[in-house]
């Protein structure tokens, strides 16, 4: 098969984000892109499964409410992330007081999404790197800076500190990163570059 | 390119009607598309994503409030596949094999018969993971995010694969086994989840009474079928068979 995607395989828009036509969204008026962010070819991103603690009365506010400020978040990503291919983002869900509901999954800036990984986690900081085939479980959460590494499982409710390095199944503490990660164009800061290249 | 990726690349197959009308047989139009929409019974209580993908030349058959969440993709080429009661079906689980290629068509060598997919009732996939034919997959069951249950995978009730584990051709799990664990260091591990008293610190710390492992599992139910519930709300779309 020819690479006929050269053309057109990403629609940017005004704000910059660079998403691929091949792309799985859904429910987009549940998603806030910050901008400048890239979503690849399959990247499932489940912005249906939204916070429904009023689903009685949802029907009878739908009506009488605008459209883009009024509906609960689902999926927020900042800016200069990366989705990879094949990803799926989907907001943690859990019982509460006899109520399941989904929680809003929010994603910082320059934010490193790896191909086939899973996230499921309730608040990714900024600069935090996920590997490939990494899972993060429901509602954990990590903090700034931190590194998932590839094929890790973060399980769920897990918290991981800033700078700190997780890996293996389940993940743990392997280490930190080093001084001067996540400089603007060294090991870590590499979002923006990364961003440029997409779509050429 | 690998055959999966190229599926993704035709055109959608034509939506049949949604799980609303009652045990809708899925392929009225003999269309010479490609790929072959498999014969799909399903059960009017289940809730079926409209982007959930059905190929295959067996039968595929849904129980009772079963979810299928979006972008799931069924293959029943080598067999039927049978999906029990109340069971969720997350986003980019494959279930079956894929057709060998595009071009070649599904091997017509054993229409009859053929290894079939077996998922009783209240077991959850998790996100991407696959299962591959003859799995028989026992009630209850939780495969978690990218796991792979290879062939002729036999997976006992209560049992847990957790992420990312991939079980080898011909296992047989027993009931109420966990696997977890992969790659370097340890490797792969199992354990039989504790069915009786268990005492934590954590619980008797809090003064609580530690619970019997087969109430927390009855728990787990419990919470497992409130889920089912929200979801059934909010996978199909409010308002009927209407996409959009």
């Amino acid at each position: 098969m020819p690479p006929k995607a050269a053309k057109g395989e990403y629609i940017e828009t005004d704000t910059g984000n660079k998403i691929s036509r091949r792309s799985h969204i859904h429910g987009t008026q549940h998603i806030i892109l910050g901008g400048k962010t890239v979503i690849q070819a399959e990247a499932v991103i489940r912005g249906d499964l939204f916070r429904s603690s009023s689903s009685s009365t949802s029907t009878s506010s739908d009506q009488n409410q605008p459209a883009p400020s009024a509906p609960s978040v689902a999926i927020t990503v900042g800016r200069y992330s990366h989705i990879s291919k094949q990803a799926v983002l989907r907001p943690p869900s859990r019982l509460h007081r006899g109520v399941h509901s989904f929680y809003p999954l929010k994603i910082g800036d320059h934010v490193f999404v790896g191909e086939r990984a899973v996230v499921e986690a309730a608040t990714v900081g900024n600069h935090v790197h996920i590997g490939k085939e990494a899972v993060v479980g429901s509602m954990a959460i990590l903090k700034d800076f931190a590194v998932v590494l590839d094929g890790a499982v973060v399980a769920p409710g897990m918290v991981v500190p800033s700078w700190c390095v997780v890996g293996g199944a389940p993940a743990r503490i392997v280490g930190e990163v080093g001084e001067g990660y996540a400089v603007e164009g060294a090991d870590g800061g590499l979002a923006r570059e990364r961003y440029r290249l997409v779509g050429r | 390119m690998d055959p999966r990726q190229s599926q993704h690349l035709k055109p959608p197959p034509a939506h049949y009607s949604r799980s609303s009308s009652q045990s809708s047989s899925a392929s009225p139009s003999p269309s010479p598309s490609p790929t072959p929409r498999a014969p799909v019974t399903i059960h009017p209580t289940a809730t079926i994503a409209d982007t959930a993908i059905f190929h295959g030349t067996h039968p595929i058959s849904i129980g009772a409030g079963t979810i299928v969440h979006p972008r799931a993709r069924i293959y029943s080429y080598e067999g039927p596949v049978i999906i029990g009661e109340n069971c969720i079906i997350s986003e980019k689980v494959s279930i079956g094999a894929p057709p060998p290629s595009p071009s070649s068509a599904p091997s017509p060598s054993s229409p009859s018969d053929g290894i079939p997919i077996r998922i009783s009732s209240a077991v959850t996939v998790g996100p991407s993971a696959s299962i591959l034919p003859g799995a028989h997959i026992h009630s209850a069951v939780v495969v978690e995010a990218l796991a792979c249950i290879r062939r002729r995978v036999s997976i006992g009730a209560h049992a847990k694969v957790c992420a990312g584990c991939e079980i080898a051709e011909q296992t047989v799990l027993k009931e109420w086994v966990v696997v977890w664990g992969k790659g370097e260091g340890f490797g792969q591990r199992r354990r039989i989840r504790a069915k009786g008293v268990v005492s934590s610190p954590t619980s008797t710390a809090q003064g609580l009474q530690s619970l019997e492992g087969r109430v927390v599992e009855e728990a787990r139910l419990m919470a497992l079928k409130r889920e089912r519930e929200a979801l059934s709300r909010l996978v199909a779309p409010v308002g009927g068979g209407k996409r959009r």
